[in-house]
């Protein structure tokens, strides 16, 4: 009899916590299938009484051009950013800082420093990550365009949509590249805490033989930590592929008006057909769409991670 | 001789790397903190005139206070609940046989940004009369990542002795009290990191106050130290780089002093998953 009650003390305090998650977030799932469904507006009219639409908003969605463009750009955005700029950049950086640790006083001291940089970029909110980046990009005198300057090259205005390179819009590459001084540090911290699980006789090896960092890089670091890609790729695609706080920030701010590409990203787009052209159930078909997305990516990773 | 050329060659093209992470790294934050004493609106580093005539300015034209107060009570009250709530759920989590499917489904939604949801998230908690409240911005910064959180707690629990509260079980302790008198006092440093990624995240999260949090009254500094700088009406340049910049280096010693405290943590944390929103 004792033991039940225990049991029940435990299912309580389970229960607790769980009816709070429930309550707050999952609820709003079943929520949102309903509201995609309908043609339900934030204000006017509709926001009163709305229809029963069916899948219209969804046939919609498959016919949007705007959106094909975005989810084009949301793509290429994660990919470019996570699998090839976060991942690799990270990667270097760990084995800079790892083989500076091992490789006398001043080095050593130079990488802790460049971690601390590194970790601090990492952790600062994301709105003041954006606005630095927005002044780096400043059309006449951003910081950028001054040293293309210097270097003879023409000046580009990155936050002109006609300005194009491989056939996507320059301001792409830009959020791009802001977007990997971000965000790749945490593809460092991963790979810096399993190079302590490599053998370090490996790297005392490769002192002894005189191998340089780069060295060290692909023929210990890389194939040691080859198992865990997957789960870094999956996560930092998943990371990329909805940025939404530094991407408006950076497009826009305070004035989303001024300068905001709605198709850069599907969730910036999402949120200005829902808070700006008042669409709520269109919008929200493209949030279920979203979430369908997040929970294969959640998934996988869940499998991945062990 | 050549294997002294090629040592040579390697100690430069190390310190020539380091360099350009440096240059890539360093520079918008030099930028930022230049910029911040700087009388000029300008997006380039500038070293003429320091003045602290923005940072006066941010005080005592454009609320800095009041946006400071309204984060800080948020940021709280969502620490609060995150922290209480995650104890007591990662406690029963540790001591309970949780079928699988229930972990997988509170990690795949967890893993659902608040982005894909929060239009119709809006008009839920519009209607139940939590939008531009306090509580309501609290209530959305702290169940987001919450199963994580109580993950977190779990994970560290199992690595907890079972001897200790075996011996209170048998003197007679019910489980809340063990809970509240042996387990607690021992996982502080836990506690204290889930503090403090809580606080950190609400801290610095923009979207939910964007949307929940339109009023100025209670709206944080995320979102106030734009709507305060940022003139839309100017058509070349609605930006007011030196007002936000002071604001930003005030906005960020909040994590800053986190980080400092917790940074030893990092790297066990990176492993477990953690910055899943990176």
């Amino acid at each position: 009899m004792r033991v039940r009650k225990r049991n029940i003390v435990l299912f309580l305090l389970l229960l607790i916590p769980l009816v709070y998650y429930v309550l707050f977030k999952l609820v709003v799932v079943p929520y949102a299938f309903y509201i995609s469904l309908t043609d339900r507006a934030l204000i006017g009219p509709k926001a009163r009484k709305w229809n029963f639409v069916g899948l219209e908003n969804y046939i919609k969605v498959a016919k949007d051009p705007s959106f094909h463009s975005a989810l084009k750009n949301s793509f290429i955005y994660a990919m470019v950013c996570g699998v090839l700029g976060q991942l690799w950049l990270g990667l270097l950086l760990a084995q800079l800082i790892w083989h500076g640790k091992l490789h006398g006083k001043i080095r050593g001291k130079l990488v802790a420093f460049l971690y601390v940089l590194a970790v601090f970029t990492w952790i600062m909110p994301e709105t003041v990550a954006a606005f630095e980046v927005r002044a780096m990009l400043g059309r006449r005198e951003g910081l950028l365009n001054m040293l293309m300057r210097s270097l003879g090259l023409r000046p580009i205005d990155w936050f002109n949509l006609a300005n194009t390179w491989l056939g996507v819009p320059i301001m792409l590459w830009a959020l791009i590249l802001a977007n990997i001084w971000k965000g790749c540090t945490f593809s460092m911290t991963v790979s810096l805490a399993a190079m302590e699980g490599i053998p370090q006789e490996l790297y005392d090896a490769a002192k002894i033989d005189g191998a340089s960092w780069w060295q060290e890089f692909f023929y210990i670091t890389l194939p040691m930590l080859k198992h865990l890609f997957p789960f870094m790729i999956l996560v930092l695609f998943s990371g990329s592929f909805t940025h939404f706080t530094f991407l408006w920030v950076l497009m826009g701010g305070g004035a989303p008006e001024a300068g905001l590409w709605r198709e850069a990203n599907i969730a910036i787009y999402a949120y200005s057909v829902a808070f700006g052209y008042y669409l709520v159930g269109y919008g929200t078909a493209i949030s279920v769409i979203v979430m369908l997305v997040y929970t294969v990516l959640g998934i996988l990773v869940h499998y991945v991670r062990r | 001789m050549r294997r002294r050329i090629l040592k040579i060659a390697n100690t430069v093209a190390f310190y020539i790397c380091c360099l350009l992470v440096l240059l890539y790294f360093a520079t918008p934050h030099i930028w930022l903190i230049t910029s911040a004493f700087s009388p000029e609106s300008k997006p380039y580093i500038q070293l003429v005139r320091p003045t602290i005539a923005n940072l006066v300015a941010i005080f005592k034209e454009h609320n800095f206070v009041h946006y400071a107060i309204n984060s800080a009570i948020i940021s709280v009250i969502g620490t609060l609940i995150t922290v209480s709530l995650s104890v007591i759920g990662g406690y029963a989590l540790h001591k309970l046989e949780v079928p699988d499917i229930v972990i997988l489904a509170l990690w795949v939604t967890t893993f659902v940004p608040l982005l894909a949801y929060i239009i119709p998230y809006y008009i839920y908690l519009s209607a139940l009369g939590l939008v531009n409240t306090y509580i309501g911005a609290a209530i959305v910064l702290s169940v987001q990542n919450l199963p994580y959180y109580m993950w977190l707690m779990k994970n560290f629990l199992a690595t907890f002795p079972k001897e200790l509260e075996e011996a209170a079980m048998i003197d007679g302790c019910g489980r809340i009290r063990i809970l509240f008198s042996i387990v607690l006092p021992l996982s502080l440093p836990p506690v204290g990191l889930i503090a403090a990624m809580a606080f950190n995240g609400a801290w610095g999260d923009f979207l939910a106050p964007l949307v929940l949090l339109s009023d100025r009254r209670v709206m944080p500094l995320s979102v106030g130290m734009f709507t305060e700088t940022i003139r839309p009406w100017a058509v070349y340049e609605p930006w007011q780089y030196n007002l936000l910049a002071a604001f930003a280096i005030l906005y960020i010693i909040p994590p800053i002093l986190l980080f400092t405290f917790t940074h030893k943590y990092l790297r066990g944390l990176a492993m477990l998953g953690a910055g899943v929103r990176g």
